[in-house]
């Protein structure tokens, strides 16, 4: 750190690559974590290059094979149209990484701006959004996304917007306690004697210092999006057919759980090792980012 | 107390205001003439045939030419005398379809509540007095808990229950008062399935609370004292350990109202949440609209109740 002008301590760049650097240390110095990020890591791989890693098609028929049970040909076996189970759940890992992530971003998009102007005006302004979010938050997930997909519809997009804005609260809820105390701190003081807007203060000086307890809730909310977007496609809401998604192919299975039972279990078993492995990471992180936690357990 | 419920249900009010205000814009939201969801298909092409006219002597009729805050107080008058509207697609009140499917999932929801709780406690207190294997498959079934889908695990349950071992119903509903005995057979996997999660997280509150209790010096004056280990775990440790798994209790009460709709589908339990599906699916916006606001009503009255029971179990708080 380096002492600024009025004595403020203003951290400089190579400070702050250290410190990125000891978080990637301590991240990955827990062997959990180590494996959770290995696991993302591979559901990434798998998701970019589906098209090379499956052996069939992603809606691809087969009348001959219908409903084959695991073997060489179909590692778990196919569906009634003769689909390759493990090659949709290779393609799923795509539409259920895209969406978790991009809804992440959507809520994130929309709570931190309301989060930032709700901690800094204060006053009725604060009041009034905090009810809004305290509102928003009442509604149970589920049925808030069936609320939404009715006004919007089904489809890929609609379902990222539905999961966006059912979680943004709780980033407006984050930063707006972060903003509350950093607004009084004196380097957000000193900007405003300058004469910055609050637009500048919110953009460059408070939002860069409020974003880490948003980097963990980020982490930890991919796993909800994912759950929440198998839900929907499973109840044939969300991303219809022939669409691949964990979801949709686990509903499929469900008609032939006497027939073919690989169908549901597999797709399954790719949801609880994707959503643990960020859920690790998530906490991993928490704990790496807050000094008081460092060491706790 | 009664001042401290009296700030509680008046704290509760705004909440249901503006949930109540995003169930209407929610209507405006929809694609389409308003009044075709107010009148449904059929009636609005016999007006149509009528001419324009009888179209818009309807629309000031039903008062849909009205500014929109003026609809929404109205709507709001509708709701509070129980006016739900008509399903868009069958064209029931849908206060008689909510009267007709409310009751089934309050039941599962009940009793997959009490459930929840009974497990959640027991094995916390298990987990917190045993340490070790006990401890260790509880926190591991905490961790699965938050990462599995909860429709999947009902999945799961079926093939091993009913499909392999054949004990159990694959799905259906019988109600607990009509049957009591019968109906044990049927609720067994939705209660297990769609309180996977939530008996998990009660039960690691309880642990991790009780954990924090046993190791306080009153616990080590009660047994020093010679009381008994039953006595000492469930009226010195338990009463006090109670406090932050009670929040917990009450916050897992919106995961089961939503975990529900999964839950009837999968068992096609006749209740409220397959009705929801079935409205998404052909955006039947008034069954919708009506959901929400009973599903947000019944996750506020939980939380008011947690909140009242908070303030009975922890004097200091009524008095913040």
């Amino acid at each position: 750190m380096a002492a600024g002008e009025q004595g403020l301590i203003i951290p400089t760049a190579g400070r702050r690559r250290a410190g990125l650097l000891g978080v990637v240390v301590r991240f990955v110095s827990d062997p959990k974590a180590a494996v959770a990020t290995a696991l993302l890591g591979f559901f990434i791989v798998v998701a970019i290059f589906a098209p090379v890693i499956a052996p069939y098609g992603e809606d691809q028929h087969d009348k001959t094979a219908s409903l084959v049970q695991p073997s060489r040909q179909h590692f778990l076996g196919t569906d009634r149209l003769g689909r390759d189970i493990f090659s949709r759940i290779i393609y799923g890992a795509r539409v259920s990484v895209r969406i978790g992530l991009i809804s992440v971003g959507v809520a994130a998009a929309v709570g931190i701006p309301i989060g930032l102007v709700s901690g800094y005006a204060g006053g009725w302004i604060d009041e009034t959004i905090m009810r809004f979010v305290d509102a928003w938050i009442a509604f149970p997930n589920l049925i808030f996304l069936l609320f939404v997909i009715a006004i919007l519809g089904p489809g890929v997009t609609n379902v990222m917007v539905a999961i966006g804005l059912n979680s943004f609260p709780i980033y407006s809820r984050l930063i707006r306690a972060s903003t509350l105390s950093l607004r009084e701190r004196e380097y957000v003081m000193a900007a405003r004697s300058t004469g910055a807007s609050s637009g500048r203060i919110l953009q460059r000086h408070i939002l860069p210092n409020a974003v880490q307890p948003i980097i963990v809730q980020a982490s930890l909310a991919l796993g909800s999006a994912v759950l929440a977007e198998s839900g929907l496609s499973f109840l044939g809401i969300g991303i219809k057919p022939p669409t691949a998604t964990w979801g949709v192919i686990i509903a499929d299975g469900f008609a032939l759980i006497r027939v073919n039972p690989w169908i549901s279990i597999a797709p399954g078993v790719a949801i609880v090792l994707f959503v643990l492995s960020v859920n690790l990471m998530g906490d991993r992180l928490r704990d790496v980012m807050d000094p008081r936690l460092r060491g706790a357990r | 107390m009664l001042r401290y419920i009296i700030r509680r249900v008046v704290n509760s009010l705004p909440v249901l205001v503006i949930v109540s205000a995003l169930a209407f814009i929610g209507q405006q939201l929809v694609p389409g003439d308003p009044i075709l969801a107010a009148l449904g298909q059929g009636e609005v092409a016999a007006l149509e045939a009528l001419g324009p006219e009888a179209i818009e002597a309807k629309r000031r009729e039903l008062g849909l030419d009205r500014p929109l805050p003026v609809q929404y107080v109205s709507y709001v008058g509708r709701l509070l005398q129980g006016d739900l509207g008509k399903s868009f697609r069958t064209r029931e009140n849908v206060k008689d379809m909510i009267a007709q499917r409310l009751p089934v999932s309050m039941k599962l929801n009940v009793i997959t509540f009490t459930s929840n709780v009974l497990i959640g406690l027991l094995l916390g207190v298990i987990a917190a007095l045993r340490p070790g294997v006990p401890d260790f498959l509880a926190t591991t079934w905490a961790v699965m808990g938050v990462a599995t889908p909860n429709f999947w695990v009902a999945i799961l349950l079926i093939l091993v229950f009913a499909v392999w071992l054949g004990w159990l119903p694959t799905s259906g509903w019988v109600d607990p008062f009509d049957d009591p005995v019968r109906s044990i057979r049927f609720l067994i996997l939705p209660v297990l399935a769609n309180g996977f999660f939530g008996s998990a997280t009660i039960m690691r509150q309880t642990r991790s609370a009780m954990l924090e209790v046993l190791r306080q010096d009153y616990i080590t004056t009660a047994r020093s004292k010679g009381l008994r280990e039953q006595q000492v775990v469930i009226r010195h440790a338990m009463k006090n350990a109670m406090l932050p798994v009670w929040t917990v209790i009450g916050l897992s009460i919106a995961g089961l109202i939503g975990g529900s709709v999964l839950i009837e589908r999968v068992f096609a339990i006749p209740g409220v949440g397959r009705m929801a599906i079935e409205a998404t699916n052909s955006r039947d916006f008034p069954v919708i609209q009506a959901v929400v606001m009973i599903s947000t009503a019944a996750i506020v009255a939980a939380n008011l109740i947690t909140d009242i029971v908070y303030g009975y179990l922890d004097p200091r708080i009524r008095y913040d």
